[in-house]
């Protein structure tokens, strides 16, 4: 097991610049996710690391020792594509086998080994079976079964569950976590379900186009998002924003259009400035117009089943309040809105910044 | 439509191909099965008046088809197993890794089959000349596939170009060299492309005519091809029945090839390694 650390890192393809200044340090025996959304470079990051991709400028390092241009054969990292890439003219067993057979370990070793894996997964039934013979959630299995089989310095994962149902998914995630318990691997796994990232991750890593906008635990990045990116990414529904006025001393937030002043007891160092509210759907209440700091024109209503999902007309942009109890709301009608203080973000209208008050 | 009916339908539909196609073969065969004396009359019959083979023994025992076939043979096995031992490397690298003018060099093979061989046959006679392998099966071997080489590389190239390369990365990140990898997991893939190849090659060295003719001038050298060309105009008659045996002959290896690569021709092999 091992720790990686990635110190100035970039990529480009010609001029194109894909990754730009990464840096993250994983610690030994920590999952860390990486997340962003589609093009940011997640996948080349995690090529960069096995070796497949050469490094434009930086370092990687792998218990300390620059590995920059150690061969992927040399690095003894273990990966689980995308797309699974399985040997398909090998049966399960082989498949599963091949890290050790290219070790030099004997037949009854390998059979040992495999046969272990297989239970593990529940792939003894398929041991015989050819790739093409599998169908997509049996495949992934001996992907993560030709990974586990050694015990490498570290498992790198390029979203091996985006190809499965919604139940298998949840039951492999599980399974990964139970399987990262108990191994204790060093792990960095890419996605971009950002359901996978907040319930697997010891720490997140967001990525915005090649750059890296935050590091954190989930609740961390959840509770304090450095910047609107990450407030963005991170929650389901999105994360409400308006612009908003910051007053001196940050004593309160004005919305626009007249909406009422949000009493704050705020740091007295932070000068007014234009502001970007963010609150997330989860921390808004619906209450009588007449109690409420801030009203909203209800839109759509939209059940879930479990919670019901209000959209409303806040001043110039569309929010989303998420509750428990099924409101009885018509189009059209007015709501107050409460939220406690201390779920609102303010980012500063220029930079796009958390301000802390 | 049942699928009696429906067979019967393709059949009746392709019968015409079939006939356009057997009918040389047919051919060939009557005619290779007559007497001398039976070919040019009147009365044209397809069945021969008696089950003669003495056109093939006389084949055989005095004109030596049989070395002509050998040397044939050997040729065409040579310059297939040559020209994949060069071609299969370069197409490697030109789908795998970064060569220099890669789409140049590519464009440059597909112009090189536009040449005729016959343009560059007094060439190849002086450079083989030069180097004393006139009258050597080598110095065929070696334009052959010389020749043949651009086509398999181009058609390699296109059958590499299908492999997913996250195979051999896997097998890199699984431990195994760019060597290993190659052999374990790449070549074992792409082996319908490398056999639909060879297949190709070997019936181009088997049927070529125009440089076994040049390079080979010793009666005992010839290849198949071409002693079959000295049936018709050495003497002053052509003699058909043994150009029908003899073609008959020839023609054997190259069915029993494209019987034996049907397979791959038609199936393909699917992967189902990568989603
Ligand atoms: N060989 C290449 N040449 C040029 N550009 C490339 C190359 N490979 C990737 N890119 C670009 O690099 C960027 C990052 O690609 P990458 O595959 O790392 O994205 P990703 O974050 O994994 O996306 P996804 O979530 O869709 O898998 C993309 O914009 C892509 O177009
Ligand atoms: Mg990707």
């Amino acid at each position: 097991m091992a720790s990686i650390d990635l110190v100035g890192v970039s990529k480009q393809f010609g001029a194109l610049s894909i990754l730009d200044d990464v840096n993250i340090s994983i610690g030994d025996r920590e999952f860390v996710v990486l997340v962003g959304p589609s093009g940011c470079g997640k996948s080349t990051l995690l090529r960069m690391i096995a070796g497949l991709e050469p490094i434009s400028d930086g370092t990687i390092s792998i218990d300390g020792a620059i590995v920059n241009h150690l061969g992927p054969q040399k690095r003894d990292l273990a990966m689980v594509f995308q797309t699974y890439a399985l040997y398909p003219h090998m049966t399960t067993a082989q498949n599963i086998g091949f890290p050790l057979k290219l070790r030099g370990s004997s037949p009854e070793q390998i059979e040992r080994s495999v046969a272990r894996v297989a239970s593990t997964l529940h792939l003894e039934a398929l041991l015989d079976r050819q790739p093409r013979a599998l169908s997509g959630g049996q495949r992934q299995r001996v992907a993560m079964g030709r990974a586990m089989v050694r015990e490498p310095r570290a498992f790198l994962f390029d979203e091996p569950l985006s190809n499965l149902d919604a139940k298998l998914r949840h039951h492999m995630r599980i399974e990964l976590r139970q399987l990262h318990k108990s191994l204790g691997a060093t792990s960095i796994y890419v996605t971009h379900d950002q359901i996978e990232a907040m319930t697997m991750a010891d720490r997140i890593v967001v990525m915005n186009r090649g750059k890296v906008e935050q590091i954190g635990t989930p609740l961390e990045l959840f509770d304090r998002p450095a910047n609107t990116f990450v407030a963005g990414f991170l929650g389901s529904p999105t994360i409400n924003f308006a612009k908003a006025r910051l007053s001196a001393g940050s004593k309160d937030v004005t919305f626009e259009d007249g909406i009422y002043p949000l009493a704050l007891n705020g740091a007295s160092d932070i000068a007014a400035q234009d502001v970007i509210a963010g609150v997330r759907p989860q921390h808004i209440e619906i209450v009588a117009t007449d109690v409420a700091p801030l009203k909203g024109t209800v839109v759509l209503v939209e059940h879930t089943g479990c919670e019901t999902n209000v959209i409303l007309d806040v001043g110039n942009s569309e929010w989303t309040v998420q509750t428990l109890s099924r409101h009885r709301l018509n189009q059209g009608e007015q709501v107050g809105l409460k939220f406690d203080p201390a779920h609102l973000h303010l980012f500063s209208a220029s930079s796009q910044e958390r301000i802390l008050w | 439509m049942s699928k009696a009916r429906k067979s019967v339908l393709c059949w009746v539909a392709l019968s015409p191909f079939l006939i356009i196609v057997l009918f040389p073969y047919l051919t060939m065969l009557s005619t290779a099965l007559k007497q001398k004396d039976e070919i040019f009359t009147f009365h044209r019959s397809w069945l021969p008046r008696e089950f003669y083979l003495g056109n093939f023994v006389e084949l055989f025992v005095d004109r030596n088809f049989g070395r002509a076939l050998v040397n044939s043979l050997t040729i065409s096995v040579g310059a297939t197993l040559l020209s994949l031992a060069v071609a299969i490397p370069a197409a490697y690298a030109l789908t795998r890794m970064r060569v220099p003018g890669n789409s140049a060099l590519t464009n440059y093979l597909l112009i090189t089959q536009m040449i005729s061989p016959i343009v560059l046959i007094i060439g190849l006679f002086r450079m083989f000349a030069y180097f004393g392998l006139i009258n050597s099966l080598m110095s065929v071997i070696i334009a052959h596939s010389a020749f043949f080489m651009a086509f398999a590389v181009w058609m390699l190239r296109s059958y590499f170009a299908t492999i997913p390369k996250d195979l051999e990365e896997a097998a890199w990140i699984d431990g195994a060299g760019r060597f290993s990898a190659f052999v374990r997991i790449f070549l074992p893939l792409c082996l319908p492309g490398v056999v639909v190849t060879a297949i190709f090659t070997f019936v181009n060295s088997w049927n070529e005519y125009a440089m076994s003719l040049t390079l080979l001038r010793d009666v005992s050298q010839q290849t198949a091809p071409v002693q079959i060309a000295f049936l018709t105009g050495t003497l002053y008659q052509i003699e058909w029945h043994l150009i029908m045996a003899a073609t008959l002959i020839a023609s054997v290896p190259v069915a029993i090839v494209f019987a034996s690569i049907q397979r791959y021709l038609i199936g393909g092999m699917s992967l189902g390694g990568v989603k």
